[in-house]
């Protein structure tokens, strides 16, 4: 019996398959037409409905044969590129090749199955004419819908010739996967608390701009420096371990921490407040890495990144990756995350909080950030409007609505 | 994209010249295809989403109807070929859908132009075609064809682009001519064997619908044989529930045979249920006989849903419970009842003893009678056959063994033209089967004096283990006779000899798995039935007073009719818009809420004072449960809301939420 149910599961899979993926709806129309021709037809032989039946019926059946007999031998060069913005549209260029001594008409690719994020802005797209061992090329316009990593199902290379009712090949082309960056619109760091700050790490470059290496007196040892920057000389006259400092070593270095608390029984995806904040925070992410200023840690939901080991070159693309596939989380990640963050903070200039909720924990960690000798600023993403200003430290707490964020509104913070 | 359009446009025309052509009405199609020639061009254009289309597709039904119900056209008779007007209908309201997209879509033109135009040329063909029109709807099914792979074909924006270059066009072209000639030519066959292809496939309906051979009020020789091996053999038709081996049960008995078919003469009257008897809801007890034995076995027998005639039970059965009303009962004790719906139960209680029964002189002339038609030389056999038996038994003996040692089984005989068949079985002695092994015996019986009958039914040996129930298939159908013992018994005799007789099978376990699920089903499906059939005839008869109600006032008074219909469409439309939020309304409720409140706590706002000096003098008043100072602030927020321009949606819901941050602790009073 289990290996009927699994016949007719199959059975049922292919069918589906084929009425989704193999028939374009012209296809499906005139399927549907047929049944219709059909059971009026059946009704008696002395009523003609029957030559429409048959009609159909051998229009159906001979394009399938003609789609058959024509099926493409074609090779398909090209892949959809590496890393794409959401809702931000990209063409795709394939060339296809004939192998066979015949020509192909109708040529098509088709991405079935693709994730239901991505969307083709012309359903099929057609080479008409393919002559024999020749070439030719084929754009595909797609438009992703949704930051995430995605694996493209193999693209089939068909043919709909002649009449365009069914999508005949058997050709897949590998296509890849692709990462979608979230959507941003550019923003301007008005007044971030600029304070250099020692860092025991090593050397780190800014992106546009930095300090000179020049020597800027002594400082007692500190554990992590580098051994090649002790002055021996210095040591022996103050009979303690004395390092040279550059002024290289100080650097604004800026860490970013986001919330991605949905709250419990909420839908990862559809919370807008988050995608929000993710977009906001790649906003942040772009001023800083392409500024005066070097993202050093970043902690997103329950996750802490450093990038103090490498230089700060391709942070920004990192953390886009990172927001990428960031997921909200139904169980509150400051807490996981708090003794950890606290430890980190205290080797960052300034720290920009970009918050979803605010509670005790939220302000605790602040003040946290604050205690260590950062410059802090909080953003917070709430659905509705705020209607007093909140304020902490002295400082006023930046809330800022979805609509706000996702259309464009903040230009700067 | 214009090509693409005109061929839909084609279409279009193509549908509604058919319409003129087979209803001899010119003004609505007419009307229709130049509509579609307006639009396309696709400057006039109607944007209505999806569903508003559909809503709109629903609406024009509703008007079609109501058209169909008012029409002269209705009323005055059919001046064209359409078999019903109703279909008439039917392919304007497609014709009209289809004129529809073109204002729809100002582009691409959908694909169910095609499926709309599949409906109209279903609707138009409905007609009883002479040649001429038969050839004249083939040449419109050809067109359409043509005209639907051309629409497809340029559906894609490359396929426009070079529609009819290079050697693409050649071998399309090349497809639908194929296409049309074979289309053209199996046309012109079917047209020519219609006959033959229509007998053959009603034959072929016919012998999957019906269980009924053999068991009608005449019975043919070789209709059980039909039954047993030309139609499913294997379809249970009988499912008994029995604490013993069923065996014979009868179907149908017969006393006359003539012309090579046995008939019945017998009367039959109308039983009543019994009264004062307790029985299951919706069924009723019956008494077949008036003496009853002791200790009954009771046979429940399950008919397959199919079997719609004749009900079954085993010989000497005194009682029947059955879900229905009347039981008629013959002079052979064989039961009827038309009312019963197929797949529904009945109970047989049978006595285990023989009872006797007392026939009239002219029902037992009847059962002694023999056919006209009979050879002297039968009589002979009879007498050799016969010779030095004295009791019914010892003749019943006799006759079975003479038809075992004599005689071969075999499905099926043929018969030389102009013999009659039993004196053909009985003087030549070929191999046959059953039903000429049970009318030899009856008629042989009957030359040696004894009162004897010819009964059709089942003979049920097959049990399923798995649902504990026995089975009778149609194979199992059998012909076997009875006669009338000395004592006034009915002795069953079985003449047919023992490897003929159906008997018990394996069957294969996954059959007999599916058949449980089946017959499952089946008591499932009863018990349903059995408890709504009341309500859903009651609801059915209520729904149609009430439609033939409304339809009467709708075709009697139709412009009435037409007005409640255009009613129905403008409520509709005026239910379908979205009701804005009325913000004036809402604003003003906020303000009388937040009077009433500070009423409440002796402020109240003077005629000529402003929102901002209520406002100014409220700063300084302490008032429970208020703050004092935000319901100022709320105050001025509201005046500048109200008293500056537009009021949105968005301004509305701030003054609320804030409204909801004036509140403080009940007992605290602030200032």
């Amino acid at each position: 019996m289990s290996r009927v149910g699994s016949e007719i599961r199959a059975m049922w899979a292919w069918s589906l398959y084929v009425w989704r993926y193999r028939l374009t709806d012209g296809g499906k129309t005139v399927l549907l037409a047929i049944s219709c021709a059909g059971m009026a037809a059946a009704v008696s032989l002395e009523i003609p409905l029957y030559h429409l039946f048959l009609s159909l019926m051998f229009f159906y059946g001979f394009s399938w044969l003609a789609s058959s007999l024509f099926q493409p031998r074609v090779k398909v060069y090209g892949s959809f590129p590496e890393k794409a913005m959401e809702k931000v549209s990209f063409q795709v260029n394939f060339t296809l090749e004939n192998l066979s001594r015949r020509p192909a008409y109708d040529v098509g690719l088709g991405f079935f199955g693709l994730p239901g994020a991505f969307r083709l802005k012309d359903e099929d797209v057609l080479v008409p004419f393919l002559p024999a061992r020749g070439r030719a090329r084929l754009q595909v316009t797609v438009v992703p819908g949704q930051r995430g990593w995605y694996q493209i199902p193999d693209a089939l290379v068909y043919t709909s010739f002649p009449f365009h009712l069914r999508r005949t090949g058997e050709v897949f082309h590998r296509v890849g996967t692709v990462t979608v960056w979230p959507f941003f619109h550019p923003l301007r760091l008005v007044s971030l608390p600029l304070r250099s700050r020692h860092q025991p790490g090593g050397l780190a470059f800014g992106a546009s701009c930095g300090d000179s290496p020049e020597y800027i007196g002594n400082r007692e040892y500190r554990p992590g420096d580098p051994t090649r920057r002790i002055d021996f000389r210095s040591w022996a006259r103050l009979a303690r371990p004395v390092v040279r400092e550059y002024q290289e070593e100080y650097y604004c270095r800026v860490g970013l921490v986001l919330d991605a608390f949905v709250g419990p029984r909420r839908h990862r995806r559809s919370f807008p407040e988050l995608e929000a904040a993710v977009s906001l925070t790649a906003a942040v992410a772009e001023a800083t890495c392409y500024g005066e200023y070097v993202v050093d840690l970043f902690a997103a939901g329950a996750d802490i990144y450093t990038f103090r080991a490498g230089r700060s070159i391709g942070q920004f693309e990192q953390i886009l990756d990172i927001l990428a596939c960031l997921q909200g989380c139904h169980q509150d990640p400051l807490e996981k995350i708090l003794p950890l963050l606290a430890e980190e903070l205290s080797r960052m200039s300034a720290v920009i909080f970009i918050f979803l909720q605010w509670n005790q924990l939220r302000r605790s960690l602040v003040r946290i950030a604050e205690e260590a000798g950062c410059l802090t600023r909080v953003v917070l993403i709430r659905a509705t409007r705020p209607t007093e200003k909140r304020m902490i430290s002295g400082q006023e707490v930046i809330e800022l609505t979805p609509e706000q964020v996702l259309t464009g509104q903040v230009e700067k913070i | 994209m214009i090509f693409h359009r005109i061929l839909g446009l084609l279409l279009v025309l193509l549908s509604g010249t058919m319409m003129v052509c087979f209803s001899e009405q010119l003004f609505f199609p007419l009307l229709l295809m130049l509509l579609a020639l307006v639009g396309v061009s696709g400057r006039f254009q109607f944007r209505l989403s999806r569903e508003r289309r559909i809503i709109l597709y629903l609406v024009l039904a509703l008007f079609f109807q109501a058209v169909r119900r008012v029409s002269a056209y209705f009323h005055f008779g059919v001046s064209g070929f359409f078999f019903y007007t109703f279909f008439y209908f039917i392919g304007l309201y497609f014709l009209t859908l289809e004129t529809l997209e073109f204002f729809f879509f100002p582009r691409r033109l959908p694909a169910t132009l095609v499926i709309f135009g599949t409906l109209v040329m279903c609707s138009a063909g409905n007609i009883y075609a002479t040649e001429r029109q038969d050839f004249l709807y083939q040449a419109f099914a050809l067109s359409f064809v043509t005209l639907a792979a051309l629409f497809f074909a340029t559906s894609s924006r490359e396929a426009l682009r070079s529609p009819f270059s290079n050697s693409r066009s050649f071998w399309r072209t090349l497809t639908l001519v194929f296409i049309l000639l074979t289309s053209f030519l199996t046309g012109q066959q079917i047209r020519k064997y219609r006959e033959v292809i229509s007998r053959a496939f009603i034959e072929r309906l016919a012998r999957m619908e019906t269980f009924g051979p053999g068991f009608s009020a005449t019975a043919r020789l070789g209709s059980v044989m039909d039954l047993r091996y030309r139609l499913r053999e294997a379809s249970p038709v009988l499912r008994v529930y029995s604490q013993r081996r069923p065996g014979y049960l009868r179907g149908r008995a017969y006393e006359e045979y003539r012309r090579s078919e046995w008939g019945s003469v017998a009367s039959r009257r109308d039983l009543s249920a019994l009264t004062g008897v307790r029985t299951p809801a919706g069924r009723n007890f019956f008494a077949i006989r008036k003496t009853a034995g002791k200790n009954l076995l009771t046979f429940d027998i399950w008919p397959a849903p199919q079997v719609e005639e004749g009900m079954f039970a085993p010989l000497y059965t005194v009682y029947v419970l059955a879900p229905v009303n009347v039981l008629e009962v013959d002079d052979h004790s064989i039961f009827d009842a038309g009312e019963l719906i197929g797949g529904f139960n009945y109970t047989d209680y049978v006595s285990p003893e023989p009872l006797p029964e007392n026939l009239t002189p002219e029902q037992r002339q009847r059962l002694l009678s023999v056919p006209e038609s009979l050879d002297p030389a039968v009589r002979e056999l009879a007498r050799d056959i016969f010779q030095g038996t004295r009791t019914v038994k010892e003749k019943v003996a006799a006759v079975e063994r003479y038809f075992h040692t004599h005689y071969r089984y075999h499905p099926g005989i043929s018969v030389p033209l102009g013999e009659d068949p039993l004196n053909y079985f009985l003087l030549k002695r070929p191999a046959a089967h059953c039903e000429y092994f049970a009318s030899g015996a009856t008629v042989l019986l009957r030359l040696a004096g004894v009162p004897s009958r010819y009964v059709v039914g089942f003979l049920v040996e097959e049990r399923n283990q798995l649902g504990g129930y026995w089975v009778a298939r149609t194979k199992d159908a059998h012909a076997w006779a009875e006669a009338l013992s000395e004592e006034n018994y009915w002795l069953t005799v079985e003449a047919t000899p023992p490897e003929g007789l159906p008997r018990e099978r394996t069957v294969n376990q996954a059959v007999v798995l599916l058949e449980s699920i089946s017959f499952y089903l089946q008591r499932v499906q009863v018990f349903l039935r059995a408890e709504f059939v009341f309500w859903m005839k009651s609801f059915r008869e209520h729904l149609k007073v009430s439609g033939q109600k409304i339809s009467s006032v709708i075709a009697n008074r139709s412009v009435a009719g037409l007005a409640s219909m255009l009613l129905l469409v403008v409520i509709f439309r005026l239910l379908w818009k979205r009701r804005k939020p009325d913000v004036h309304r809402h604003l003003q409720h906020l303000l009388r809420k937040v009077e009433r409140s500070l009423l409440w706590r002796q402020q109240r706002r003077h005629h000529a004072e402003t929102l901002h000096q209520f406002a100014a003098r409220l700063r300084g008043v302490s008032l429970r449960g208020y703050d004092s100072q935000r319901i100022a602030e709320w105050l001025e927020a509201y005046a500048r809301v109200r008293y500056k321009g537009e009021i949105k949606l968005e301004s509305l819901q701030q003054l609320t939420q804030q409204l909801r941050t004036t509140r403080t602790s009940w007992w605290k009073p602030t200032k």
